[in-house]
């Protein structure tokens, strides 16, 4: 059974929102008969430490929380960077958090790491998701790969449930929402910057 | 002229509430274009946003702006917490 590093510091609103969402992403690979999440550093379990010990046991990295085009932080640390992206070799990561795939994504295929799928600007939502459409179109990646698929499908499912989300915004139901506009303007630039680096074969 | 630019002339009221923005709180159009002109990284980003939107997305800048005039302040995005908002 193949075995997944979620890591989700939740250290301030916006990643305890993130943190919920991989809790469902969580639920769904314990439902898995072939994937199931190893091991869970939630909150100040998110150490850098314990991202050092533990990246490379696990086929791959689901990493929900803040990032800069370099690094993935938790509270008042970074938790992986160009000196520990390597830890990751032979594996895979997706970074469901700002920028990271601007630099530490192409870092990390130069470390080696098979595979990464991030953004390479701001990720950004509605708050608390009141449509309901967010979450299930950024977490679609992670479901894909749960369920067998390989990290090019998992970067296509995103942009098409994102490019739902746009339209849903734009010329569906959530037309008369009243987050009709920063829902639109916000799905479209996440599935501009939506990027895949390294071996999109990667499976878990 | 900007979207922004756009939005604050066709906008009732520019200086009521119009949106809101995690990370600093709630904006009026003319406040938002402020920030643009003080170039502030919220102005800049919502900016940046909308022209993104306009040029490679499904969206004409019309259909953007009457998107936006339905917002109300309970509608929210979160905003990177390490840019340096005025």
């Amino acid at each position: 059974m193949s075995s997944i590093l979620l890591v989700r510091p939740a250290n301030d609103a916006v990643a305890i929102e993130l943190s919920a969402w991989a809790a469902g992403v969580k639920k769904l690979a314990a439902s898995s008969s072939g994937t199931s999440v190893g091991v869970d550093l939630a909150s100040g379990a998110a150490t850098r430490a314990a991202v050092d010990l533990e990246l490379p046991n696990h086929e791959a990295t689901f990493f929900f929380g803040h990032g800069t085009p370099t690094k993935l932080r938790g509270a008042g640390i970074d938790l992986v960077d160009a000196a520990n992206v390597g830890l990751a070799a032979k594996r895979g990561i997706l970074a469901i958090a700002c920028s990271s795939a601007d630099t530490l994504g192409p870092a990390a295929i130069q470390n080696n790491v098979k595979a990464y799928l991030g953004f390479t600007k701001k990720l950004t939502w509605v708050t608390g998701d009141p449509d309901g459409q967010f979450e299930p179109a950024i977490c679609a990646g992670a479901r894909q790969l749960i369920n067998g698929g390989d990290m090019r499908s998992a970067h296509q499912e995103m942009q098409v449930e994102l490019d739902k989300v746009v339209a849903y915004y734009h010329s569906g139901a959530g037309r008369t929402s009243p987050n009709a506009g920063l829902g639109f303007v916000s799905a479209f630039w996440d599935f501009s910057h939506l990027a895949m680096h390294g071996n999109g074969s990667y499976t878990l | 002229m900007t979207a922004l630019q756009k939005w604050v002339e066709r906008h009732p009221n520019p200086d009521v509430p119009a949106l809101s923005i995690a990370a600093s709180g709630q904006f009026s159009p003319r406040q938002l274009l402020e920030e643009v002109r003080e170039s502030s990284d919220t102005g800049l980003f919502l900016e940046e946003m909308i022209e993104t939107a306009i040029t490679k997305g499904p969206a004409k800048l019309e259909e953007v702006l009457s998107l936006f005039d339905g917002t109300e302040p309970t509608a929210t995005i979160f905003i990177h917490p390490f840019i340096t908002l005025r």
